[in-house]
């Protein structure tokens, strides 16, 4: 047999697996493929952005950049720049619980044909939509909100486009604020709100200056593993497959890992003082209905509307299939 | 920009490159600093008075700062600005300190033209990726690296030989 | 790989090659050996990187707002502030330079523009009343150096740029130690002008115009209240506090002391870019070798060589192995690329000893702005060497007494975390 292959593995956050979803993947992907390939591949890890930023690393790891044998997990501002239309599977609301996310990001036709064309395009594969750290929730400190009614007059911290047109659409204002600033930024009002999964509230101490939680489901976080088209297809088959299972059984571990998380987090900020809401059925169509139509149509120049259409068809099959 | 700082300004054609050069190249650079500070000064003005922000404040931010950086690099070259260790090779022999000179030459000049040549390769390939504020191509604050460089190899050039000719 | 680069950047560096070409050769040396040419790439993608960084957009603002400071009499009004604070005793000039230091400190980003600023004009004067040359000259390279710890500080922008700290609170956390050091300085010029009987100075004419003095040097005044009033309570970011005191010193300079021409201020704005270029030159440089080396892996291995030490247990003993390390090279390296090459290195082993990150901000930052006046490279000794008319061996001789006062306060700083941390943490930073 061949001598052990050594690859490089990046991504974002601390090396800490308490407090980065990301890391806790690693490593036990990591584990899966040195035991899965018997040690003949064996994965050295880059935590911190080591390696470059999201967009740097595509670079580094696609066909028409420095093509570099490397595994990479990318978020959305990796992927991105080579493939727009992914932000068709973030379109909020989107999800009703974790169950339909996990069935879309496994076995829906979007899916799939994501994967292709990511392939066609970067010469790499994309693996496994990595869950991250559970659904976005609303955060503000002005009142508790229901509906989308509750928006009005409020100004959010809105970190895209896509977010700002959302909370213009509910009658908010949206501002980018960065995320070492935006404590501050809640503390003296520069915003009323924003919107992140529990863990990075939490992570940012925000419900010391945030008193009301909406748990409306808003977009499912997750980030993109990414491997390096030559590398993978230079393995022996037996191996291609071992890296490819490992990638499924630590994503397993994840989806497990966060759902416990999200709760204990989402009870955590309770415990602290937030006033904590889940929208009915009915309001969340409320939700759907005033942010949905805005928000696709601004996709519409990036992912165009044949995928927008194929993802919102799919995220409808797996919610009823989750039901 | 001033003339004032060359007296012994000889009207040679090497002298009038180099300071058109570098009035143009601070001229560029200078535009980029105004476009920076009034960009910042924007954001600030729509976040208290107006209320609301701009999302491509911050990309205008960089890109304007790393096209005024590369723009600069020449005028900092001939100024001397660019932070050298200059006490050690003055006190070689004549002869010696000749080679160095030329040494430091052809260093710079290599690493300059591979920078070009990287720069342009890795603003070329990046042309379908658009920014996501702005949605221009990435190209676009890329460039900034081979023409800055470019410049500044050129000005190397005209300033070895214009040490040679004194 | 890592020796072999150290060397060849040092002989590249003392033939007088351009630091930021000695930077990208010895990268173009790093690849060569690993023998991997479409790493190449790299050297163009993590040099754009590393100036493409919008916290970074502060630095010219901050050099910007310095210079025309000075050029448009603001500074001299400034000065004479602290000439009737505290001129009238023995010394006094002594006392009027560190004072102007802090204060200045309050606008500049960087101890150069404190250094000649504080030196072209304190300098004759001091000499005048009795000061030696030398020790003139050392005085005011030392209240230089409080610029960088005072906020703002381009070195601070630095480390919290590439270690994702937040710039405000490492600001705030500078105050302190800032002050710390200039009553350092101020201490040690009441035992020279003791020791050497330097006369009172006389201030009558000073005093005598005391309320025009405080009515001119409000204005003055106000641009530091501005930039550190502004990041300390949060109104505006700290890259928003330099373009709003751009804005103020312009306005000032034209409309109130009216020293700013046109052309003035063009010299002004040609002159940030070119100091800023070299300075951005060096940080993209710089990124493309800590790319290289943590590709290698070169940190963690440094990192593990402090670990089988035991170090990480000794939070003390770390950061002063840890300044140890910093200051031959900063003897011998320029302090933008020796805080730019050894942070990604030493921040992460800081942190895995549980040490503050504003902490060791400040440590790190006040080794590096120490390395400004350690001979033979401290650009702080040519300034204050060219713009005093003292020769620059003297200056080298004269300097270890201020270098010695600036490694006491660093040490008190490394055995009291409260100076640093207790400002921040006040202010919600
Ligand atoms: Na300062
Ligand atoms: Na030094």
């Amino acid at each position: 047999s061949e001598a052990a292959r050594e690859v490089k593995m990046s991504y974002n956050g601390p090396a800490d697996a308490e407090n980065n979803a990301v890391h806790l993947f690693a490593e036990n992907f990591k584990k899966f493929v040195e035991e899965g390939t018997k040690g003949e591949v064996t994965v050295r890890l880059f935590p911190d952005s080591q390696l470059g930023n999201e967009e740097e690393r595509m670079e580094l790891l696609s066909k028409q950049g420095m093509n570099q044998p490397i595994i990479n997990v990318a978020s959305f501002a990796g992927v991105a720049p080579v493939f727009p239309e992914i932000y068709a599977s973030a379109i909020p609301f989107m999800f009703n619980n974790y169950e339909a996310a996990h069935f879309f990001f496994d076995n829906s036709r979007f899916w799939n044909k994501s994967k292709e064309e990511f392939h066609k395009r970067t010469g790499a594969y994309l693996l496994e939509a990595v869950e991250e750290g559970g659904f976005l929730a609303f955060t503000n400190n002005k009142k508790e909100i229901k509906s989308p009614e509750d928006f009005k007059g409020l100004k959010f911290r809105g970190m895209d486009e896509g977010q700002i047109i959302l909370y213009k659409s509910f009658g908010a204002s949206g501002t980018p604020v960065p995320w070492t600033e935006l404590y501050m930024a809640l503390k003296t009002g520069v915003v009323d709100g924003q919107m992140n999964p529990a863990m990075y509230i939490k992570m940012g101490s925000l419900q010391e200056v945030q008193k009301y939680l909406t748990l409306a489901n808003i977009q499912y976080s997750d980030q993109f593993l990414v491997v390096n088209g030559d590398f993978l297809d230079s393995l022996t088959p037996e191996q291609k497959t071992a890296v490819i299972e490992a990638g499924k059984k630590a994503n397993a571990l994840n989806r497990e890992a966060m759902a416990d998380q999200d709760k204990k987090d989402i009870n955590y900020l309770v415990e602290k003082g937030m006033i904590a809401y889940s929208p009915t059925p009915a309001e969340m169509d409320a939700f759907r209905e005033a942010g949905q139509p805005a928000y696709v149509e601004w996709l519409k120049s990036k992912a165009g509307e044949d995928w927008l259409n194929l993802a919102l068809e799919c995220a409808r099959n797996a919610n009823e299939k989750a039901k | 920009m001033d003339e004032a700082r060359h007296p012994e300004n000889k009207g040679s054609r090497l002298e009038r490159l180099i300071s058109g050069l570098e009035r143009f190249s601070a001229w560029t650079a200078c535009f980029f600093l105004v476009v920076n500070v009034g960009d910042i000064l924007l954001g600030i003005f729509c976040r208290y008075v107006l209320r609301s922000s701009i999302v491509w404040t911050e990309e205008v931010a960089r890109f304007s700062l790393v096209w005024m950086v590369m723009m600069g690099a020449l005028g900092a070259a001939v100024k001397g600005d660019h932070m050298v260790i200059d006490f050690v090779v003055p006190r070689f022999p004549a002869a010696l300190r000749r080679l160095v000179e030329w040494g430091r030459f052809f260093l710079a000049a290599g690493i300059l033209s591979l920078m070009i040549w990287l720069g342009t390769v890795n603003a070329v390939q990046i042309w379908h990726m658009k920014t996501l504020a702005l949605n221009i191509p990435k190209t676009i604050p890329l460039l900034s690296l081979p023409v800055g460089f470019g410049f500044l190899l050129i000005g190397t050039i005209f300033l070895h030989f214009r040490k040679g000719e004194e | 790989m890592g020796i072999s680069m150290l060397f060849a950047f040092l002989g590249l560096m003392v033939m007088g090659v351009p630091l930021f070409i000695s930077l990208l050769s010895t990268s173009l040396l790093g690849i060569i050996m690993l023998g991997d040419f479409s790493l190449l790439r790299v050297m163009s993608q993590q040099f754009f990187g590393g100036m493409d960084v919008f916290s970074l957009m502060a630095i010219p603002f901050f050099i910007l707002a310095g210079i025309l400071m000075n050029r448009s009499g603001l500074t001299d009004r400034l000065l004479d502030f602290s000439r009737l604070l505290v001129g009238s005793v023995r010394g006094g000039l002594g006392y009027v330079n560190v004072v102007g230091g802090i204060i200045l400190a309050g606008v500049n980003g960087s101890a150069a523009a404190d250094a000649s600023a504080l030196g072209s004009i304190l300098i004759p004067p001091m000499v005048k009343d009795g000061f030696s040359p030398s020790y003139a000259a050392g005085l005011t390279a030392g209240s230089a150096l409080i610029g960088p710890i005072i906020p703002p500080s381009i070195f601070m922008i630095i480390y919290a740029t590439m270690t994702n700290t937040s710039i405000g609170g490492l600001f705030a956390a500078g105050i302190l130690p800032g002050l710390l050091l200039g009553g350092a300085f101020m201490g040690m010029n009441y035992v020279y002008s003791h020791r050497y009987q330097v006369p009172v100075a006389d201030f009558t004419e000073v005093r005598k115009r005391k309320k025009e003095i405080l009515v001119r040097s409000l204005v003055a005044l106000f641009a530091p209240v501005i930039i550190i009033g502004g990041i300390v309570t949060g109104i505006v970011t700290p890259t928003e506090s330099g373009a709003l005191a751009v804005g103020y010193c312009i306005a000032a300079g034209v409309f109130y002391t009216r020293k700013l021409t046109l052309g003035v201020l063009a010299e002004s704005f040609y002159e940030t870019v070119r100091l800023s270029s070299s300075i951005f030159l060096i940080m993209g440089a710089a990124t493309v070798i800590g790319w290289l080396l943590k590709w290698e892996q070169v940190p963690q291995r440094f990192a593990s060589i402090i670990l089988q030490a035991g170090l990480v247990e000794r939070p003390w003993l770390l950061m002063v192995v840890l300044s140890a390390i910093i200051f031959p090279v900063g003897m011998f390296m320029e302090e933008v690329s020796t805080l730019a090459l050894l942070t990604p290195i030493f921040a992460p082993i800081a942190m895995k000893a549980g040490i503050d990150p504003f902490h060791f901000g400040v440590v790190m930052t006040l080794n590096v702005t120490i390395a400004l006046i350690t001979p033979p490279m401290g650009a702080c000794n040519y300034i204050v060497a060219a713009v005093g008319r003292v020769k620059l061996s003297d200056v080298f001789l004269r300097i270890w007494p201020f270098i010695g006062v600036a490694l006491l306060v660093l040490l008190a700083i490394i055995s009291f975390p409260p100076l640093t941390t207790l400002l921040p943490r006040m202010l919600d930073l």
